[in-house]
């Protein structure tokens, strides 16, 4: 059944461009370059070749050269290997969980802070903290941040819905209120705990990649895979949705059954990335800007090459971080912020004067 | 209205030209063998109520295959209600409303989004897609199906019908108004839905692409499928429609061919304003025109 005349296939513009294949081969080129960087840089410096050949001794094959220094193995394998992979889940988890927020509120500037999962995750690390609760020994603090950080997007979540539809307007603000409280949280549990305590918590609010270990690795990572591939089969239905809920449903897509699935994936993907190394902000925010200004905004590119571009954001920040400041180990979300914040700002002016509006 | 708007002069635009609206519906009013008039949707005694305001109240309205149905009447009548009510977006609060007999609320999501489309009257996109982009999502409804074979072919087809082909690689919000409208007419067109729904489609549209529009839905119709077009414009619902329901406060009073229907009488008190419905004088069509000027000047007939 076609009433539409014959007009013969013209070529149209590709669904995807060269640009695509350019953008993934760069950023896979950077992110495997500033790995060995990473991995080599630091108080021990080892030179890339012995990186690459330790890591090969690593998963068994003779090859390249050792490491020279007596420690060098060692070092790379407990300390250094662990973060860096860390920073690659991280990074890819806070990317992902920005591409696909922005997606469901349809707005370039929404950011996973604002369904809050981060404050959620930040004051049930707190308790734990100031309380010292220790139900799971030596991961309690991350277990509570996961869990605070789920509780709180549902939270958000049930109390913006009216009628079984949730409005933006209503769940954006609803989030500011959900943050607001969890700030005041904040603000008793540091006030409860003692000087250490104290301590803990501020510096867990900076956010650190500082003391990860492949145990912490072993649970992000899984995280961080469930929650992207989540994301990925999402893609085609966020594009639909930018027509709007109506323009959506009329295409076929259930608009409540997505936006459920898509504050599961975000919560899974930031509540992962909170959790052991405490709140980096402004990955999810800039990161899938970049990438839709060189790409275009379809999610099908979108998500997986914010998640390649979050990887290498953060380790790049985390090289910054432990390397910019002799003997000195940055808080990584100080870093993120203090960079991302300015240069969002003259993103924001950039592109509304280019795009002609957000709308 | 768009001195932006590029614009070719093709043979396609006179194939357009010929078509006097006048004359092809004068065809359908014959026996037209391509498109016996099956009823693909009902809606019975459908009433629609928001707290204590009525928007909708018993209304009846079959939607037939092979015809063009216009729904007219003024601000506030319940067009756009009744048109969220035809495709399933809102269940009536009295009655129901039924496709081929099953109820529009049994048939699943995306199942519906291969029997109806519909273009609303506002079309925004929350990123800067390119219109080739968005005219392709309307074929998301035919993904994993045998159709999706088609899918190039047939967003090209699409492109073309709303004359928004040299537009392809722009982007979405750096279009102007009508513009807009018909990058989403094309999507609506690329889903290849068997009904089609319009709501106000003309509005942002010059002559030229006013007349486009309807000879597109003129198109559909003789192919088989149905359309329902909400439109303020009266002279325009004269010369395109088959059949013209009015609504007025939310009920249905009147639904015929617009020879019956649009009538001198029946319009001034629809629009509580004098409408004068004449004979053109060359075609011999319906001439519908709304009298201007001063309140003091124009007196209900």
């Amino acid at each position: 059944m076609s009433a539409l005349a014959d007009g013969g296939v013209r070529t149209l513009p590709p669904a995807r461009t060269g640009r695509v294949t350019v953008l993934f081969v760069l950023l896979g080129t950077a992110l495997a370059v500033l790995a060995v960087v990473s991995a080599g840089s630091g108080q021990l410096h080892v030179p890339p070749s012995e990186v690459l050949g330790a890591l090969a001794r690593g998963v068994g094959l003779d090859l390249g050269p050792e490491p020279t220094h007596p420690n060098g193995y060692a070092a790379l394998w407990t300390i250094r290997f662990p973060r860096v992979v860390m920073a690659i889940c991280v990074g890819a988890a806070l990317a992902a969980a920005g591409a696909v927020m922005q997606g469901v509120f349809g707005n370039p500037l929404a950011d996973p802070g604002v369904v809050g999962v981060s404050s959620g995750a930040a004051v049930a690390a707190a308790a734990t903290i100031a309380l010292g609760w220790t139900a799971v020994g030596p991961w309690t603090t991350a277990t509570a941040a996961f869990v605070g950080g789920l509780v709180a997007t549902f939270a958000v979540y049930a109390l913006a819905r009216s009628g079984g539809r949730t409005e933006v307007v209503t769940l954006v603000l609803t989030g500011v209120a959900i943050n607001a409280v969890c700030g005041a949280g904040l603000a008793l549990f540091t006030f409860l705990g003692d000087t250490q305590a104290r301590e803990e918590i501020v510096f867990w609010q900076l956010g650190s990649l500082n003391g990860t270990r492949w145990v912490y690795v072993a649970i992000v990572a899984p995280l961080m895979l469930a929650g992207l591939v989540g994301a990925i089969a999402l893609a085609r239905r966020l594009d639909l949705l930018s027509l709007g809920e109506r323009s959506a449903r009329h295409l076929g897509v259930d608009v409540e059954r997505l936006r459920i699935v898509a504050v599961v994936v975000v919560a899974l993907l930031t509540a992962a990335a909170v959790a052991f190394c405490g709140i980096i902000s402004f990955v999810g925010l800039v990161v899938p800007h970049l990438i839709r200004m060189a790409v275009g905004p379809g999610h099908r590119v979108l998500v997986p090459a914010s998640a390649l571009g979050g990887a290498v954001l953060l380790l790049a920040a985390d090289l910054a971080a432990r390397t910019a400041v002799p003997y000195a180990d940055l808080p990584i979300g100080m870093l993120t912020a203090l960079v991302g914040g300015p240069f969002f700002l003259w993103l924001v002016r950039r592109t509304r004067r280019q795009a002609g509006g957000w709308a | 209205m768009n001195p932006r708007s590029p614009r070719g002069g093709t043979a396609r635009d006179e194939a357009y030209r010929s078509e006097a609206p006048q004359g092809a519906r004068q065809d359908q009013h014959g026996v037209n063998p391509r498109s016996p008039r099956d009823t693909l949707l009902s809606v019975r005694g459908a009433g629609v109520r928001i707290d204590d305001a009525t928007l909708l109240s018993g209304v009846d309205l079959d939607v037939r295959t092979g015809e063009i149905l216009v729904v007219v009447g003024p601000n506030g009548a319940g067009k756009s209600t009744l048109l969220s009510v035809l495709a399933g977006d809102r269940a009536p609060d009295d009655g129901g409303a039924a496709w081929e007999g099953t109820p529009l609320g049994a048939v699943r999501t995306a199942e519906l989004a291969r029997l109806r489309g519909v273009l609303l009257q506002e079309n925004r996109v929350s990123f800067p897609f390119r219109v080739v982009d968005v005219v392709r999502m309307g074929r998301a409804p035919w993904t994993g199906t045998d159709a999706e074979d088609r899918d190039e072919e047939v967003v090209a087809s699409a492109l073309t019908a709303a004359d928004v082909t040299h537009l392809a690689a722009r982007r979405y919000p750096t279009l102007s108004g009508g513009e807009k409208a018909r990058a989403s007419l094309a999507r609506v067109l690329a889903q290849e839905p068997r009904l089609l729904l319009l709501d106000e489609p003309t509005a942002a549209l010059d002559v030229r692409h006013q007349t486009r529009v309807l000879a597109q839905a003129r198109r559909h119709a003789d192919a088989g499928g149905a359309v329902v077009v909400v439109l303020h414009d009266l002279p325009l619902a004269a010369a395109w429609a088959d059949r013209v329901a009015v609504l007025d406060g939310g009920r249905l009073v009147a639904d015929g061919p617009p020879a019956e229907v649009l009538t001198t009488e029946l319009l001034s008190a629809a629009y509580d304003h004098p409408v004068d419905v004449l004979s053109h004088p060359i075609t011999g069509g319906l001439l519908v025109l709304p009298r201007h000027g001063a309140p003091s000047e124009v007196t209900t007939p």
